[in-house]
């Protein structure tokens, strides 16, 4: 059997011709092409955020209601004749049908099935019907009509009328690797002292205070912006103090990070200063970014990280990062996952931790994720359509607000953050189209100018995975305000742990979307260095939410100036480890005073 | 507010007055109120003109204080007849000010309506002390660690400069007096009150009255029924689907029952649907409405299909029209299963039709033979 692959500059798209040099058998062939891959994404958007479901990233209709902008591309055909299409899709919201309809178009003509309203919330492929193949390039374009968030992740081709797409995950991931040549070696992605996985704000710092002291970094993001939760994809603002430090020398990265406080979904999407944060990466010689790559994959021996590999969100390009150290900025602890990384997930019990605030029983239970929106005044009366497949508001409950602020969360146990993190997302999203066109539906006095400006399609993930270190920050380490030896970052958020709030779960029971909070004052605390690497994983670092804390523990720690200062410490000690020849816990064992010294001056 | 007013009517004035703000001269009458030992407030009930209470109103003198200054404010207040807040209103020539004695501007009048009507403000949990706690002045962004509300949020939730204004109307628009004005009204019930709340599209008076027209089990009070079918099939889920779910199985009986149900299911929002079918599980369908709904098993989506494969598996029997309906499914059940489908039709007796179909999904599926 002979394979080729077809792939050009102008023509994004993967051509396999399957030769079976067996008489008798006929060639069969097919175009695989993925949708992320198009040249021209039109109004249409990469979402990669189920990546660790469904291996791949796809093309999204986020219009907010309103039809987006075709994406077309250009695919290539080693031999003319009659193909099969078919379409990878899904029916994001089937109750009892969804609203992401959309179409293909091929060679000019439309095909006569509309997509994403089968009432079917698994992805899976759909049949396109049959189409004529007379040239050698064909122009492919999904024309969105809805403007409600229909998805597309690939489309094939096939001469074979007989042939069905596999089904499965672990059968299409194979198909997939094999079509797009993923088997391959991925691209040599450089060697570094420091390999920072994850360009939020503790990812970023990370990157940026490892290679001021002159460690050459790779600053690897799966976004094509930096700031995570504080960039413009999903608009949370910067919390947790960096005034009261107990080395005040911490947080001024932080603060180069800072672009002020636009509050939270704030509706310009310029408040929140991405292009400032990645020029202040750029500025950096020492630091290569990488941004739209996801890391999925690690190498590893003897509990050692050796390298991480990342596909590019767009090309599917897979690069190989190698490296002395490496940081899990990830907030979903994916590094430290992959390698095998001690991690707790969920809510401890009060007997396994003594803490008054944990719950009585360990369970799956974390806090929520948010999708932020806004609205803005306009000057003429707009109008939004009914959304009989949203959520269902009334005159006796609705979220009577212009725009969004923090309690608008989805999860609390009812969704898993990492592996159901599009369910979680498309429910957040129904719930704030159903409002909205509640709102612009019934209260025209008040919503009839405005119009939404924004709504988030990238989920403001609070909690994942924590990794275990050689110490797990508790409740009494901080109301007791315990100073250990190696405490350097200063926390001074409140333990804020999220809950449904109770007249959403009295309407809404396990389908909340909106949270309370009960906030417990804390004075400034520290975070031990050893809740910054892992205890099993010998050079592995943590800085962000996914730090060694108890749940309740995370409840006050997870605030990003704090995070952010915990990846400056995460650079510092990277530093001292490669000028001592150790790992992140010779570091502590060994070096602490030297690594508290560059804290403290 | 916590304050433990104590609430009492002291007497019922009969008094032919025009409600104030009101075109129309309605009747109303006065209930005094005492507050405390030494204060009452005259509390106001309007009728219409076939004597039917409609609202309650107050016409209120009341000083707004701060640090020892204070100043007198003069506004209605009118409640619906459960006391919950509805709109206010000035007597002539008043208006509001803010602490720099600037009168409030008409988007500040827009905004107090919303502050007024928002029974979970932050003010339901704050007391006047809590306002000027030390650190809210500055807006920092630290939370108040005493109920959870940042002083930021306080300050997007009241008109700036005018907030203890804001915080002592509210507690008069949304404090004790509501319970009184609820016991009010309960003597005033009447079979006639009872059908106009439950027709209404307040939903807090249809709660309130469905607790006094359907029993524990659900029986509803005769004469209510049509009442009950006006709510189920009217716009707000929540009030539908209570309805629904509290309504006993059985007033879903009668064949006209069932089909004015489907006639409802097929107008229904899909929660208020998937609730319907819920019911139906709990309910004795006759061979109609068990034959429409065999007919529409596969044109939903799984989740309803789920949910009507259930209501049909509660039965005791199905109409033989409904099971080959069924039986029609097992080639291409559509977003359901076939598997179950085979399952329902050999828990009941099948015609030859389709036992012949059952036989042919078992030559295809061996597996499912047993």
């Amino acid at each position: 059997m002979k394979r080729c692959k077809t792939l050009s500059m102008r023509v994004i798209s993967c051509l396999f011709l399957l030769l079976f040099n067996i008489a008798g058998v006929k060639a069969q062939q097919h175009v695989f092409v993925e949708t992320e891959s198009f040249e021209d994404k039109g109004g249409w958007v990469i979402d990669q955020q189920s990546f660790p479901v469904i291996h791949s990233s796809y093309l999204m209709a986020h219009g907010m209601g309103r039809p987006v902008k075709d994406a077309a591309t250009t695919v290539s055909f080693a031999k003319k004749g009659k193909y099969r299409v078919w379409v990878r899709t899904k029916d994001w919201a089937p109750f009892p049908k969804g609203p992401g309809r959309f179409q293909l178009t091929v060679d000019g003509k439309t095909l006569s099935p509309v997509f994403g309203e089968s009432g079917n919330d698994a992805w899976k492929w759909y049949d396109g019907g049959e189409v004529d193949i007379q040239k050698e390039q064909v122009k492919l374009s999904i024309h969105d009509l809805t403007g409600f968030n229909g998805r597309c992740d690939a489309i094939l081709f096939t001469d074979n009328a007989k042939f069905i797409p596999p089904a499965s995950n672990e059968a299409l991931t194979a198909f997939r690797s094999k079509l797009l040549n993923l088997t391959a070696a991925p691209k040599d992605g450089g060697n570094y002292d420091l390999v920072v996985v994850g360009g939020g704000i503790a990812g970023t710092c990370a990157a940026i205070s490892a290679s001021r002291l002159g460690l050459k970094v790779a600053l690897i993001q799966d976004r094509p912006v930096l700031g995570g939760n504080n960039s413009s994809e999903i608009r949370v603002h910067l919390m947790g103090d960096i005034d009261k430090n107990h080395y005040p020398k911490l947080g001024r990265i932080v603060r180069e990070m800072d672009n002020g406080d636009p509050g939270n979904g704030n509706p310009d999407a310029k408040e929140y200063g991405d292009a400032r944060k990645i020029q202040i990466v750029k500025a950096e010689k020492n630091i290569s970014l990488f941004l739209n790559t996801h890391v999925y994959k690690i190498e590893k021996g003897n509990n050692k990280i050796t390298a991480v590999i990342g596909r590019n969100i767009a090309t599917n390009q897979e690069y190989r990062f190698t490296g002395t150290y490496f940081s899990d900025c990830t907030g979903d602890g994916t590094v430290g996952y992959l390698a095998g990384a001690d991690y707790r997930f969920g809510r401890e019990s009060k007997s396994e931790t003594k803490e008054s605030l944990a719950a009585e029983k360990a369970d799956s239970f974390t806090l929520g994720t948010s999708n932020l929106w806004a609205s803005v005044p306009t000057d003429t009366v707009s109008s939004f359509p009914a959304t009989p497949w949203a959520l269902q508001f009334s005159d006796e409950y609705h979220i009577d607000e212009a725009k969004s602020d923090w309690e608008w969360e989805t999860g609390f146990g009812n969704f898993n953050t990492i592996y159901q993190a599009e369910q979680l997302r498309d429910h957040n999203l129904r719930a704030i189209y159903g409002n909205w066109s509640y709102l612009k539906n019934n209260k025209k006095d008040k919503y009839a100018k405005n119009a939404l400006a924004w709504v988030a399609y990238i989920g403001g993930k609070r909690e994942s995975r924590r990794i275990i270190g050689d110490h797990v920050l508790t409740q009494m380490d901080i109301q007791d305000g315990v100073q250990y030896p190696d405490g350097c970052v200063t926390a001074t958020w409140t333990i804020d742990l999220h809950f449904p709030q109770e007249k959403n779960s009295q309407y809404f029971q396990g389908q909340e979307f909106f949270a309370s909070t009960k906030h417990i004052r804390v004075a400034p605390y520290t975070i031990p260095y050893r809740c910054l690497y892992s205890r099993n994983i010998t050079n592995l670092f943590m800085a962000g939410r996914n730090i060694s804390t108890t749940h309740v523990a995370f409840g006050s720690t997870r605030v990003m100036r704090t995070c952010g200062m915990m990846g400056e410490v995460v650079g510092y000690a990277a530093f001292i480890g490669k000028k001592h020849n150790t790992s992140p816990k010779g570091v502590y064992e060994k070096h602490l005073s030297e690594l508290m010294g560059i804290i403290k001056d | 507010m916590k304050r433990n007013i104590i609430i009492v009517v002291l007497m019922v004035l009969a008094v032919c007055a025009r409600a104030a703000g009101n075109g129309d001269s309605l009747r109303t009458r006065s209930y005094t109120v005492r507050v405390n030992d030494t204060s009452t407030f005259t509390l106001k009930l309007a009728f219409d003109k076939n004597e039917t209470p409609v609202y309650y109103y107050r016409n209120i003198f009341t000083p707004v204080c701060l640090t020892g200054e204070c100043k007198p404010v003069y506004i209605n207040l009118y409640w619906d007849l459960l006391g919950n807040y509805v709109r206010y209103d000035f007597p002539p020539g008043e208006i509001l000010t803010k602490a720099d004695h600037r009168p409030f501007k008409p988007d500040d009048y827009t905004k107090l309506q919303g502050i007024l009507a928002n029974t979970s403000s932050i003010f339901s949990e704050l007391q006047m002390a809590d306002l000027i706690a030390p650190g809210t002045e500055n807006l920092a962004d630290s939370a108040d660690g005493k109920t959870g509300a940042t002083p930021k949020k306080l300050k997007t939730e009241v008109i700036e400069g005018a907030v203890y204004t804001c915080f002592t109307i509210w507690h008069l628009a949304n404090g004790p007096v509501k319970k009184e004005m609820e016991k009010i009204t309960a003597g005033y019930k009447s079979n006639a009150l009872l059908h106009q709340f439950l027709q209404s599209n307040n939903h807090h008076y249809q709660y309130w009255a469905m607790e006094r027209v359907m029993d524990k089990e659900g029986n509803i009070t005769k004469g209510h029924e049509s009442d009950i079918k006006y709510i189920i099939s009217g716009n707000n889920l929540f009030t539908a689907r209570y309805a629904l779910q509290k309504a006993a199985p059985r007033f879903f009986v009668a064949d006209t029952m069932q089909l004015w149900l489907w006639s409802t299911y097929q107008q229904a929002t899909y929660p208020l649907q998937n609730a319907i079918l819920k019911k139906l599980a709990e309910v004795k369908m006759g061979s109609e409405l068990t034959t429409r709904l065999a007919a529409n098993l596969t044109a939903s989506n799984n989740e309803q299909f789920k949910l009507m494969l259930a209501a049909l598996n509660a039965q005791r029997q199905l109409p033989p029209q409904a099971m080959r309906q069924i039986a029609g499914y097992l080639e291409d059940p559509g977003p359901g299963d076939a598997a179950a489908l085979y399952a329902l039709l050999k828990k009941f007796k099948p015609d030859n039709e389709v036992k012949n179909k059952l036989k042919q999904y078992e030559t295809q599926h061996p597996q499912n033979e047993l």
